[in-house]
């Protein structure tokens, strides 16, 4: 079991998910923040990583921008000893971004970002083909319009200083 | 966006270096001055390439467990202003407009909403379907996760497999 977040990680959590320091070092930049040096939030930011809970800092990459103007959510239907075997086959494909096994009927649903609609019916079908499903238990809901994505998770950590 | 940018990018786009001077190490692996790394990403940001830059949370490992894909049927006329409407709900992190599969699957609009309890992320449901007046909506809750990467990967634009 992964020990949770005690409250200054979760104060932490809160301020990594801000936009981070482009500077030279970046730890003291956030500590300054909390009163903390830059070792003390490098050592828990590790400590958090290690546990799973820290996936990563990374740049989110606006997909148009970097040549990526099609994307779609498919859902399959897969008998349950057979979502291993499937699952594999679709992580496989660096377009795939996220696949969640899902609580209905249609159990296995991931989402898929490549540079054309083409490219983005064709690799559906390769992975349909390639999984055996039958195509009629499967959908591809193609993305038509963004309204938002904004994955940030609120700990209100800073709630402990009043 | 330059090569040089891409190989920036292509670097770190798993994640960036836990050491004491990240960017160092980025521009030690990739041949460029850290000056240069930073200059780079500021201008990416600035352009709109780098949307955001922060962490990445595993909000089921922080005790955020209960996590459902929501999809409404609405009426076609109405699907486009409904998508710019859900999306301004505060718990709704993703809000899109999809194709429908004709005869199949009707639903056209999906949202994303995270909890701490599956009741609490059914009430905030309720409430959207409430002021939107749509009844008709599937919560799918997350159960194993199989994979979850940032969505803009350089390698996907490359075409890898």
């Amino acid at each position: 079991m992964v020990a949770p977040p005690d409250p200054l990680e979760l104060e932490l959590l809160d301020l990594l998910q801000d936009e981070f320091p482009l500077v030279s070092s970046p730890w003291g930049a956030i500590g300054a923040r909390i009163g903390l040096s830059g070792n003390e939030v490098l050592s828990r930011v590790r400590d958090l990583h290690s546990r799973g809970i820290l996936r990563s800092i990374s740049p989110i990459l606006e997909t148009s921008r970097i040549g990526l103007y099609a994307s779609t959510l498919v859902a399959m239907q897969v008998p349950g000893p057979d979502i291993p075997g499937v699952v594999r086959i679709i992580n496989e494909y660096p377009q795939v971004s996220h696949n969640y096994q899902r609580e209905h009927e249609y159990n296995v649903w991931f989402t898929l970002s490549t540079r054309d609609e083409d490219e983005c019916r064709r690799l559906v079908g390769e992975i349909i083909a390639r999984t055996g499903v039958s195509p009629d238990k499967v959908l591809n809901l193609v993305t038509r319009e963004r309204y938002k994505v904004d994955v940030r998770f609120r700990f209100d950590g800073d709630k402990r200083h009043g | 966006m330059d090569e040089t940018d891409r190989a920036i990018l292509q670097e770190i786009e798993g994640g960036i270096p836990l050491s004491d001077h990240p960017f160092r190490e980025i521009g030690e692996r990739t041949g460029i001055p850290e000056a240069e790394v930073i200059g780079r990403l500021e201008a990416l940001r600035e352009q709109g390439v780098i949307r955001r830059f922060r962490a990445r949370i595993d909000q089921r490992k922080a005790g955020i467990t209960a996590n459902a894909l929501v999809a409404w049927r609405v009426d076609p006329a109405e699907a486009l202003q409904l998508g710019g409407k859900m999306a301004e709900f505060p718990g709704v992190t993703h809000c899109y407009r999809r194709s429908t599969v004709e005869g199949r699957w009707d639903y056209e609009i999906y949202t994303v909403h995270h909890s701490r309890r599956r009741e609490d992320l059914c009430d905030e449901v309720a409430e959207i379907a409430a002021d939107t007046g749509i009844e008709d909506y599937l919560v799918l809750f997350s159960g194993e996760e199989f994979k979850r990467s940032p969505t803009g990967s350089i390698r996907a634009v490359e075409g890898g497999t």
